[in-house]
């Protein structure tokens, strides 16, 4: 048999409405010319539905190993099928490498800048190549500097990944330099650090950890970032996913170093919207939130 | 030497082996875009078969995507049954019906199997909720073949092709083929730039939308030929249209009858003549003539699919004046069922239906020809008029304003003359002639009656009323001086005698150069 095609959770559903929002609220005026990179699922049931929206279709799809042309044949029909074909085009091969090299396996190029990237990782964050690099985050930090160099003046970027395989260290690390930098600004942000740290669910540090890595990167290139709130839901087979959705826009500021203008209290502060059974309220996860500014926040 | 018994275990007896389907995949097409051709012509029979059971059905475009390393022919005609599915991976089985398909041998689709790694096909037919897949792992094929001597094709068929199936929704229909992993040898599959301009020329196209002439032409398409079909094309998201030639004349349309008695056509035509003189050309570089225009001449079609170029039609109809085969641009199209194309498609099998269409087709190079011929007559009628005027005109002007020199005049005399002598003999003709154009024939009567006034006054001595300029009178020369002037004029005149233009500019400078030495 044939595999059948993914289709969307209710959770996931409303994780596509809630990105589709903020594409047309961003980009309301140039609905239906805009173009889109990332990973779609091989029904393009998601692309599909937002195709009207969308000029040019990048997709990348790596494929099962040893197999890899099946699930690529099955995108590229079901893109025939959807009648989306026209606007699509498809990289084949694992999305970091592609992020990274800018090739695909078979030597094909992304078309640099997108308005729109997805990554719809179904795998975690901290995903590690051979040599032990967080090469997932590296190609993230790629997606930055290769819309950068191409021009991009705006772009959406949709994040979301499952929360298997975190790596503490990391995120420690970050919600400490978090903690130290709202001190620096004159905060009182032990108590809302810590209460991160000890939280029993991982999302809430997630939440902190992506948000803050993001807008630095963001703004290593001149981007300045502004979030949405980010979304907790069960996936397929229960997995539990994050899914994250930034604004950026070049930014008009001169000096490099950047820093990110979006305030990190804000950032500390955002809800987070959970979905279950297609249902989604707005929580803080019963985390403290950092009211008092600082004399140094300006 | 070891017995075939020896070299493979034999279940049974076979009568077919592997290098059958080397000789399929790699001796067919050595030109590898025809392979491309092959799954165009499948995608367009799909397109007919859902025409004839939906007649109001809309017909999507058949999409071609280079996206390496594969290209994948896709269609949403009426889409395949789980019969013809499972069929799809028989060697030379078709359900196909000459006259009614384009392909009918059930052999073409394997001649990809030499190109890829894996030919994957997909389809679904209108009103079965299922969709079906077959893949035919070509690169385990060959392998096998290379390890194996004498695989029996039966196994190496059977083996290394897959049937899947799946739920689909039944008002869905398509076919997706995918020709996976193309090799480099035939990287010109995966070429935008190759591929694009070969559909232009083989593929049912429609016309181009710029082609004044587009809709008249399919309109009579559509009423003569049976089952005529275009198909929209798209490569890579754009689409792609049948060529036509800029500056043509208005369609001429013919049908090719078996007999003088019969009714039934076996062929129609239809062509564009040159607007311009003599054949469609490419634009040459400045000042030179262009190549003649690869466009130009009839090409034949067989299901509305090209077989062979203009040079096709030039041998096989065009005995005489084969020049004149690309004064024009069109079609010929064969409704004769028994009339097959070759595989490779670059002619007809050599058949006595074959014999009879290019008999009979003659009759069209013979009119074209004819049509040609009165056509250049008919311009160069015109271009002869219209020197004639300008050679009447200006020598008037010149008398007129006194600037005639008195060495020219016999020139003049000459030439005017001569043009009037060719005007009136292709007004002779012209008159005769069933086209006639009028609008020629009046111009040319007003040219003849005034070069009759012109050669007159050029003639007259001393009672015209016009003035010649004599430059040995009007620089007072010598009686000697006078006659070793005439002697050196009488030798350029000698020297220019096939150019009188420059003729008369030589004497100009020699008249401007004498004045400006002697007067000033």
């Amino acid at each position: 048999m044939l595999n059948r095609p993914q289709r969307f959770t209710p959770n996931k559903q409303v994780v596509r409405d809630l990105q589709c929002e903020v594409i047309r609220q961003r980009f309301s005026q140039r609905l239906g010319a805009l173009s889109y990179f990332g990973l779609p699922s091989s029904s393009l049931d998601d692309v599909a539905q937002w195709s009207p929206l969308l000029q040019r279709i990048t997709a990348v799809e790596r494929g099962g190993a040893g197999k890899e042309w099946e699930i690529q044949n099955e995108m590229l029909m079901n893109a025939f099928r959807l009648g989306v074909s026209r606007k699509l085009t498809l990289l084949r091969g694992d999305i970091d490498s592609v992020l990274l090299s800018d090739v695909d396996s078979y030597g094909n190029k992304p078309s640099w800048p997108y308005d729109i990237v997805s990554l719809d990782y179904s795998g975690g964050l901290f995903y590690r190549n051979e040599g032990g690099r967080l090469c997932r985050l590296e190609a993230i930090k790629r997606v930055f500097q290769r819309q950068a160099a191409s021009g991009a003046k705006e772009f959406l970027l949709f994040l979301s990944f499952n929360l298997d395989q975190i790596d503490q260290h990391e995120v420690h690390e970050s919600l400490e330099t978090i903690r130290r930098d709202l001190m620096r600004f004159g905060y009182a942000a032990d108590e809302a650090i810590d209460s991160y740290l000890k939280h029993p669910c991982e999302q809430a540090r997630l939440k902190l950890y992506v948000m803050n890595l993001v807008a630095r990167l963001a703004a290593q290139e001149s981007f300045d970032s502004e979030s949405e709130s980010p979304i907790f839901y069960m996936g397929n087979r229960d997995t539990e996913m994050m899914a994250f959705r930034f604004y950026f826009k070049r930014s008009s500021r001169t000096f490099t170093p950047r820093s990110p203008k979006e305030r990190l209290n804000q950032v500390v502060n955002r809800r987070m919207i959970e979905i279950v059974n297609g249902k989604q309220n707005l929580t803080n996860l019963g985390l403290p939130l950092i009211k008092a500014q600082g004399p140094g926040e300006k | 030497m070891k017995k075939a018994q020896d070299v493979i275990e034999k279940r049974d007896e076979y009568f077919a082996y592997g290098s059958v389907l080397e000789a399929v995949s790699q001796g067919l097409y050595p030109d590898r875009k025809h392979i491309l051709r092959e799954f165009i012509q499948n995608a367009y029979d799909a397109l007919g078969d859902l025409r004839r059971q939906e007649p109001t059905a809309h017909l999507e475009s058949v999409e071609i995507t280079v996206s390496p390393p594969s290209v994948i022919i896709a269609d949403k005609g009426l889409g395949m049954s789980d019969e013809t599915m499972r069929r799809y991976r028989y060697l030379g089985f078709s359900g196909k019906e000459r006259g009614t398909h384009a392909g009918f041998r059930g052999i073409g689709k394997y001649s990809a199997v030499g190109v890829c790694d894996k030919l994957i096909v997909r389809s679904s037919r209108l009103g079965v909720p299922k969709s079906y897949q077959v893949v035919i792992n070509a690169a385990e094929m060959f392998r096998r073949l290379q390890e194996q001597k004498n695989t029996p094709l039966e196994d190496l068929l059977r083996e290394h092709s897959e049937f899947n199936e799946s739920a689909e929704d039944a008002d869905r229909h398509y076919t997706f083929v995918e020709l996976h992993g193309i090799h480099r040898d035939a990287a010109e599959l995966l070429d935008d730039s190759i591929v694009r301009p070969y559909l232009v020329r083989v593929a049912p196209l429609p016309f181009d939308p710029a082609f004044t002439y587009a809709k008249e032409i399919r309109e009579r398409l559509g009423q003569v030929l049976p089952g005529f079909l275009e198909v929209d094309v798209l490569v890579n998201g754009k689409p792609i249209y049948k060529r036509f030639l800029e500056n043509c004349l208005r369609p001429t349309y013919e049908p090719v009858f078996a007999t003088d008695s019969s009714t039934e056509p076996i062929a129609f035509s239809w062509c564009c003549q040159n607007a311009g003189k003599g054949q469609f050309r490419e634009p040459g570089e400045q000042g030179t003539k262009g190549h003649r225009h690869p466009e130009s001449g009839l090409v034949y079609r067989s299901s509305n699919f090209a077989v062979g170029d203009g040079n096709l039609t030039r041998e096989t109809l065009w005995h005489t004046t084969p020049e004149r085969a690309f004064y024009f641009f069109g079609e010929i199209h064969v409704i004769d069922a028994g009339v097959t194309p070759t595989s490779d498609r670059d002619n007809f099998e050599d058949t006595s239906a074959r014999g009879r269409l290019f008999e009979r087709c003659r009759a069209i190079a013979a009119m074209l020809s004819f049509e040609a011929g009165l056509q250049s007559r008919q311009q160069r009628f015109g271009e002869v008029v219209a020197g004639g005027a300008k050679l009447v005109a200006e020598t008037e002007a010149t008398l007129k304003a006194g600037a005639l020199a008195a060495e020219l005049k016999e020139d003049k005399t000459f030439q005017v003359q001569k043009v009037l002598e060719d005007v009136a003999k292709r007004l002779k003709q012209s008159s005769r002639s069933e086209r006639k154009d009028k609008k020629v024939i009046r111009r040319a009567k007003q040219v003849l009656k005034r070069g009759e006034r012109l050669k007159r006054a050029l003639s007259a001595h001393g009672g015209s009323h016009y003035v010649v300029v004599d430059i040995a009178k009007e620089l007072a020369m010598e009686p000697r001086t006078k006659a070793i002037y005439e002697a050196i004029i009488s030798v350029i005149r000698e020297e220019f005698r096939d150019d009188s233009e420059r003729f008369e500019a030589v004497v100009r400078r020699i008249h401007e150069a004498l004045r400006k030495g002697i007067l000033c």
